[in-house]
């Protein structure tokens, strides 16, 4: 069984970003585009509650029948809360802390713990929640533009919508 | 008995008094003597002056002196009348003053109905980026038509960086829409560096008016107290923004427990000293505005009679009339500095003085308002509902 500091399934604090669930979902994206990332944390009066998929997040407000440029104005915890059941873009985080030198087990679904190591850090116990937060998303228009972030839901260089379709670098 | 005499001359030179009088008159004095000394010449002044013995300069010296204290002992006691005047609450000069206030009251009325207005407005330019980004989609291709060559997308982006949020959101829009038109001669995605630019500017743009009305409501909390309190000048409705902000936080009034205040936290003498200093820049500022007003009034009025020369006198009228206003200015920014002491004192230390009047600590801020307004009532009115009710007990309880 690993334990909470493998280099396999732990994420130090200050690569991964921690956004207010207040926080209007094009600003946190935005402030996302600045880091080599696709995973943010969500934080609700100061605390760590979930972490965002930000690839299926954007994907599944995209594809969303309600008007989709209401959403990116929206705060993001309200947009997690709105999509409900149809998004499984986010993972809760345990409310156990974890001390590095606690064995943790891979089983029973995807989950994110707090670690309390010296720095602060997170541990996943699916690797690929870890290899997808470390990666860069581009946010690709239907005029094939690539973008930083999806702004409103449309291109910065066209006026045509942000598609479903994501390409990591 | 001379003890207490020396004690009260010793108290004239305190910060307070040598700052928000003394000075004032000195430099008036100054300025003053320097205008005369000048309409007579200085040369024959300065000849007088040296006919003069050593007793009778001593002398004048004296006198002067001696009235130079009094005309700041009479500014002491007038500081509350300039004050009044500053704040547009003077009834003098009668008529003038009336007429001018009544104008001044309007004109800030105005003023805080336009910024109460941007409380509930939206930045314009999320609207002009939907309409320029749907105006540009109706006429898209990205085939059939020419790509745009160089010249013409510098053209383009020399066109819309030299738009300016200033010329509002209609100009802005007009001149978009003769942009958006070039999608109709050239392929849509050759113009994606023009769309690129366009966008990056409305979004700056609309970010930066959102951070202007986001400051809104402090703005108006600062500088305006409410509707109904408003006053002709800018720095009464300073003054009167501060003292809404304990009525409408705390239900305390002001400017009546100030005092109480004040005395609850006597020991605090460091901290009373920091709240002083605003109040005696304050005290300087608007006596030394009332004395540049009195010296360009003189200047223009007085002067010709003395020496009929209008390009002098014109000068000093000026010269005092700009002094003055730069003298509000600063009263203006004391007061500012002021009042927020005066908040930081009521959100800091109000419960100390609670407890000095002998009311308890209340458990929740519903019951402090209660309680407070207990107090105004008692204070101002004199009306209690019951000595129960205000925690008051009575003689024959206490023996009980």
């Amino acid at each position: 069984m690993p334990t909470a500091s493998d280099p396999e399934y732990f994420l130090g604090a200050q690569q991964l970003l921690e956004i207010s669930a207040e926080t209007p979902l094009n600003q946190a994206l935005g402030n996302l585009s600045h880091l080599p990332g696709s995973g943010l944390i969500l934080t609700e009066y100061g605390r760590p509650k979930s972490f965002v998929k930000v690839n299926d997040l954007v994907n599944d407000v995209v594809n969303n029948p309600t008007s989709s440029i209401s959403l990116f104005d929206t705060p993001i915890g309200n947009v997690v809360m709105h999509l409900g059941q149809q998004t499984n873009s986010v993972v809760p985080i345990d409310p156990k802390i974890l001390q590095p030198n606690d064995s943790v087990p891979t089983a029973g679904g995807p989950r994110v713990y707090q670690v309390a190591s010296a720095g602060g850090g997170w541990y996943f116990n699916d690797p690929e929640l870890k290899v997808m937060a470390m990666r860069r998303t581009v946010y690709v228009c239907k005029n094939n533009h690539r973008n930083a972030d999806p702004d409103h839901g449309t291109c910065y260089y066209c006026p045509y919508p942000i598609t479903a379709q994501f390409e990591d670098i | 008995m001379i003890d207490s005499l020396l004690s009260k001359i010793t108290g004239l030179w305190d910060k307070n008094f040598l700052f928000g009088s003394f000075l004032p008159a000195l430099i008036f004095a100054v300025c003053i003597s320097t205008t005369f000394a000048y309409v007579l010449g200085f040369a024959p002044v300065w000849s007088w002056v040296d006919t003069l013995t050593t007793y009778q300069r001593t002398t004048y010296l004296s006198f002067a002196t001696l009235a130079l204290i009094v005309v700041a002992y009479v500014l002491n006691a007038l500081r509350v009348n300039f004050r009044r005047f500053w704040c547009g609450q003077s009834s003098f000069p009668p008529l003038l003053s009336w007429s001018v206030r009544i104008l001044l009251e309007d004109w800030s009325r105005r003023k805080f109905r336009k910024m109460s207005r941007h409380l509930v407005s939206l930045s314009p330019w999320k609207t002009v980026l939907g309409n320029f980004e749907a105006s540009v989609l109706s006429r898209f291709k990205d085939a059939g038509l020419p790509v745009a060559d160089g010249a013409t997308l510098r053209d383009l982006i020399r066109r819309t960086d030299g738009l300016r949020r200033q010329y509002g959101p209609s100009n802005v829009q007009g001149t978009l829409e003769l942009v958006a038109k070039q999608y109709e001669k050239f392929e849509g995605n050759s113009l994606s560096e023009v769309f690129f630019n366009v966008k990056r500017t409305l979004i700056e743009w609309d970010k930066t008016e959102q951070a202007r009305i986001d400051r809104v409501p402090t703005e108006l909390d600062r500088q305006f107290g409410s509707f109904v309190t408003i006053r002709a000048t800018r720095l009464g409705n300073v003054v009167e923004a501060h003292n809404q902000y304990c009525l409408t936080r705390y239900n305390i009034a002001a400017e009546m427990f100030w005092s109480r205040l004040r005395g609850a936290i006597r020991k605090e003498d460091e901290y009373l000293k920091i709240i002083d200093e605003p109040v005696i820049l304050l005290d300087f500022a608007l006596t030394m505005a009332t004395l540049s007003a009195v010296y360009a009034t003189l200047a223009i009025l007085v002067g010709p009679w003395l020496w009929y020369k209008p390009g002098l006198w014109s000068l000093l009228f000026a010269f005092g009339l700009f002094s003055s206003w730069q003298f509000y200015e600063v009263a203006v920014a004391a007061a500012r500095q002021s009042g927020e002491l005066m908040r930081a004192t009521f959100d800091l230390f109000r419960l100390e003085m609670m407890t000095a009047l002998g009311r308890p600590h209340p458990a929740n801020l519903q019951i402090e308002r209660q309680q407070w307004g207990q107090l105004s009532s008692l204070a101002a009115l004199g009306n209690v509902d019951s000595d129960k009710d205000f925690g008051l007990q009575s003689p024959n309880d206490t023996e009980k």
